[in-house]
């Protein structure tokens, strides 16, 4: 048996370089080559660079020599998926696999740009036989009984749902380990030792789909990655440790009122979690896109703000009840955003705890947070007070 | 060496080498260097995807072998029955071609 160099066993196994390579290299094979391709090409370039190690290279040198002698990964990648796929899929296709893949690579080599995930707008219709018992009338602030109320309903299955497939590619390109369960869960081993299930809502296609909020609602609770936070509001881009993924792509497009409004019990939590590994109250976060109540959008406020074209703001009025009346919207090249509410005469506030359902003068408390460009988990340092105290509805 | 002609005749050359005993990757690139003093220089690149086509193609087969230095078994590569008849028809058409050239050439 041979013994591997510590030094150079080292390199191989910490080499950012090494992994981007070998992961763009064998991007896109099936599963059951990935590994073996990965275990065959690590091989090599340990051997050859301990060959260089023995002709005096210092082993990041070697290292450097190995990689480059292999040549582009891209190279490699182009020849096994003509081994593997090309007999299999379309060429269209498999050209568009080449495609990603390097995306891919760039994404882990220092490239800047996020990488792409398509999404399907909605769940595959399927026939359904269900009763579901409605409230005869929406609620009112002093009388809800809601969860959670969103303006806008949206259609009842839609949304952003992204393949675990994608997924499970998009993290091959960080230290963010996964793998498939024979359930179809994907099992997502992070750098601080966790593990967290992601489980298929649906199948698509003979492909796992989940809920793209998932994403975040999944590891929000736990710092299982350094950085959480979301940019842009239509095919939102979120950074996940070292991770950019953009969700939807312009064929299959992540509409930003859909995606939000959906995240928006997740973020409710956030906000009014004292400690969020506790997680937070079910009945905050736990509304189901078929329960939020069909409201209709009563009043109009257009807000001045001071922030940045594209920044996303979410508006909170407080119910009886303890629950949140939510809404979403874009902040436009002016600096302004429509907030939708149910309320005519809004005040606002700077913290959760002045939140209140009602007033004697009929001005309700409404809270706003710019939940784009800052760290999700610390969802309360984007809490913001516009220059106008008050909103009179249009 | 002219590349394409390397790559013209990749088969034959890996057909050839694995045609002594089974190898895995690294050392067929180290046997092809070796016994043609240096004529033969692969890129490493290319190599990996043709020894996975002729396994595909049934010309190889693949066998674990011992420890590599990553602690994962070697791939090591056998030639078939279906590539030592590959190999024959390929030697004999490179045999054909270059006598042909040689002919040509009045040599």
């Amino acid at each position: 048996m041979n013994k591997a160099s510590p030094t150079t066993t080292t390199l191989l196994t910490t080499s950012p370089a090494v992994r981007a390579y070998l992961r763009r290299a064998t991007w896109g094979l099936p599963k059951e080559r990935q590994q073996e391709v990965w275990d065959e090409l690590e091989e090599h370039l340990l051997t050859r660079a301990e060959q260089f190690q023995l002709l005096g290279a210092s082993p990041p040198g070697a290292l450097a020599r190995a990689l480059a002698e292999l040549g582009s990964p891209a190279r490699v990648s182009a020849g096994m998926t003509q081994v593997y796929l090309m007999p299999k899929i379309l060429i269209a296709a498999g050209a568009a696999a080449l495609t990603l893949s390097a995306v891919l690579y760039a994404a882990a080599g220092g490239g800047s740009g996020p990488i792409s995930l398509p999404a399907l707008s909605s769940r595959p219709v399927t026939p359904r036989c269900a009763t579901e018992s409605k409230p005869s009338k929406p609620p009112t602030p002093l009388e809800s009984a809601a969860t959670c109320s969103l303006l806008t309903r949206p259609p009842p299955d839609a949304g952003a749902f992204v393949s675990l497939s994608d997924v499970k590619n998009a993290f091959a390109t960080t230290d963010v380990a996964s793998v498939f369960l024979p359930s179809g869960d994907l099992e997502v081993h992070y750098a601080n030792g966790r593990n967290r299930l992601l489980e298929p809502e649906f199948r698509h296609n003979n492909q796992g789909y989940i809920n793209a909020t998932f994403l975040i609602i999944s590891t929000v609770r736990e710092p299982v990655t350094p950085k959480l936070e979301l940019a842009g509001y239509n095919n939102p881009i979120l950074t996940f440790g070292d991770l950019r993924l953009q969700l939807g792509t312009d064929n299959q497009p992540v509409k930003g009122n859909t995606f939000y409004r959906d995240l928006a019990p997740t973020l409710i939590g956030i906000l009014t979690s004292p400690n969020l590994q506790a997680g937070w109250s079910a009945r905050m976060a736990s509304i189901g896109r078929n329960q939020a109540y069909p409201l209709p959008i009563l009043s109009r406020h257009s807000i001045q703000t001071s922030l940045k074209a594209g920044e996303v703001v979410m508006s909170l009025i407080k119910y009886t009840d303890g629950s949140y009346f939510a809404d979403v919207a874009q902040v436009n090249s002016k600096g302004r955003f429509i907030m939708n509410s149910d309320q005519p005469h809004i005040h606002f506030v700077s913290n959760l705890d002045q939140l209140r359902p009602y007033t004697a003068d009929g001005i309700v408390p409404a809270l706003l947070v710019r939940i784009t460009n800052i760290p999700l988990r610390n969802l309360k340092s984007g809490i913001f007070v516009p220059a106008q105290a008050n909103s009179d509805s249009q | 060496m002219n590349p394409d002609l390397l790559r013209g005749n990749l088969d034959l050359i890996l057909l050839t080498i694995l045609e002594r005993g089974p190898l895995y990757g690294f050392a067929i690139l180290q046997a092809a260097k070796e016994r043609t003093g240096g004529y033969f220089e692969f890129k490493e690149g290319s190599l990996y995807p043709a020894l996975h086509r002729l396994e595909q193609d049934g010309q190889l087969a693949g066998q674990l072998g011992e420890l590599g230095r990553n602690g994962k078994p070697r791939k090591y590569y056998v030639l078939t029955d279906a590539g030592r008849q590959t190999l024959q028809d390929k030697r004999a058409e490179f045999n054909a071609f270059t006598g042909a050239v040689q002919r040509l050439s009045g040599l």
